[in-house]
């Protein structure tokens, strides 16, 4: 990666990424090494994985997810992440603005002529 | 608790984590602090076996604790305009300071004594013309001296006349005080204008009770009607004085300490 795309993208991922978790956890419940794999798979999303707990631990203040004890089979008990109900609702009221979102950042470039 | 404290590279870490994470609430910091131990937990599964390499893979992947901690005080999408933009603190206004309320406290007493003091040598001369009992019966003095006067003595309209006259004087302390009181932004509209009618008010406010006292008690109450009429001058004015100085010296006060409250966390 290019030195300053990092910046470039920490700015992009602010506001988005919550959502990605949120996403991330409608379909299950997951644990904190388990979603920082998940969003740091492309290095887009993410670049250190650190930045994941202040996120969770914002997401939990805010009521959008719960945490919970479980066993795990390979070592100490795991916190898992549980979408809430007002979570979900986030989450659905997120998609359709990011579909506009993207489409309108997507039309302004294409005005532009494709010069990448 | 956790097998890994005791290797020194992910202790330094989380110890520099918790260190500066010190200006977030103590849930959220535990929280995020145990997070970050719990992935080094299942990164580094067997106590003790981990080689410090493996332990520099996995904290070069968890990134800076400084890049954690920024991502801690960035705030919640919904407040960051406020956490994240940087803090516009505009300097409190020359004229919303102390020194304005003790300034009018100061002209609004010297204008009200200089008026009152005016009235009162006003009415203490028109007492004294009242001096010499006239008997009523022969329109004489009852002494047997010359008549003074005759007829009402206390003259209603001249009193009046000289309380405005002693508003007048004022002037060139009354207009730097109405100046003041315009421009700050410490006491509202009504406030204002109280203060600002006080030193035109008060000689009236003198006047109406030695007219008043000598309607009701003829003559003689002139002297102690005119008197009564100064002391509750006074009191209202260093009364009105006294409660808008307190209010005005509050609200500066609070102004300025609204601007040192900002918290700045990062």
């Amino acid at each position: 990666m290019v030195p300053g795309d990092d910046s470039k993208l920490s700015h992009l991922r602010r506001g988005v990424l919550e959502y990605c978790v949120l996403a991330l956890l409608a379909g299950r419940d997951r644990y904190g090494l388990e979603l920082a794999r998940e969003l740091t798979r492309d290095g887009v999303l993410m670049s250190g994985e650190g930045t994941l707990y202040p996120l969770l631990a914002r997401l939990r203040k805010a009521g959008w997810v719960t945490t919970s004890w479980q066993e795990s089979s390979e070592g100490p008990p795991r916190r898992y992440y549980a979408l809430t109900q007002a979570g979900s609702v986030a989450l659905s009221e997120f998609r359709p603005a990011w579909k506009q979102f993207k489409d309108a950042v997507d039309t302004a470039l294409a005005t532009s002529g494709d010069l990448g | 608790m956790s097998p890994y404290p005791d290797h020194p590279l992910v202790r330094a870490y989380l110890d520099e984590l918790d260190g500066l994470l010190r200006g977030l609430g103590p849930q959220e910091r535990a929280e995020i602090v145990g997070g970050v131990r719990e992935h080094l937990d299942g990164l580094l599964p067997e106590v003790g076996a981990a080689s410090d390499a493996e332990v520099r893979a996995a904290l070069a992947e968890l990134g800076p604790a400084a890049a954690v901690a920024e991502e801690a005080y960035a705030g919640w999408p919904a407040t960051s305009p406020v956490a994240s933009a940087p803090v516009v603190v505009a300097p409190v206004p020359v004229s919303s300071r102390p020194w304005l309320p003790w300034t009018v406290a100061g002209l609004l007493v010297l204008a009200a004594l200089f008026v009152l003091g005016a009235m009162g040598g006003a009415t203490g001369s028109g007492s004294a013309e009242v001096g010499p009992v006239v008997d009523a019966g022969t329109g004489r003095p009852a002494d047997g001296g010359t008549v003074l006067v005759s007829g009402p003595v206390f003259d209603a309209g001249s009193v009046v006349a000289t309380a405005l006259a002693a508003a007048v004087t004022a002037f060139p302390l009354w207009l730097p005080l109405v100046v003041l009181v315009g421009t700050t932004g410490l006491w509202r509209l009504r406030e204002k204008v109280m203060l600002v009618a006080l030193v035109p008010l008060a000689p009236l406010v003198v006047a109406a009770v030695a007219i008043v006292a000598v309607a009701v008690l003829g003559q003689r109450a002139a002297g102690p009607g005119g008197a009564v009429g100064l002391a509750g001058g006074v009191l209202l004015v260093l009364v009105v004085t006294v409660v808008m100085v307190r209010r005005a010296l509050r609200r500066a006060d609070a102004l300025a300490s609204r601007l040192v409250a900002q918290p700045r966390l990062s």
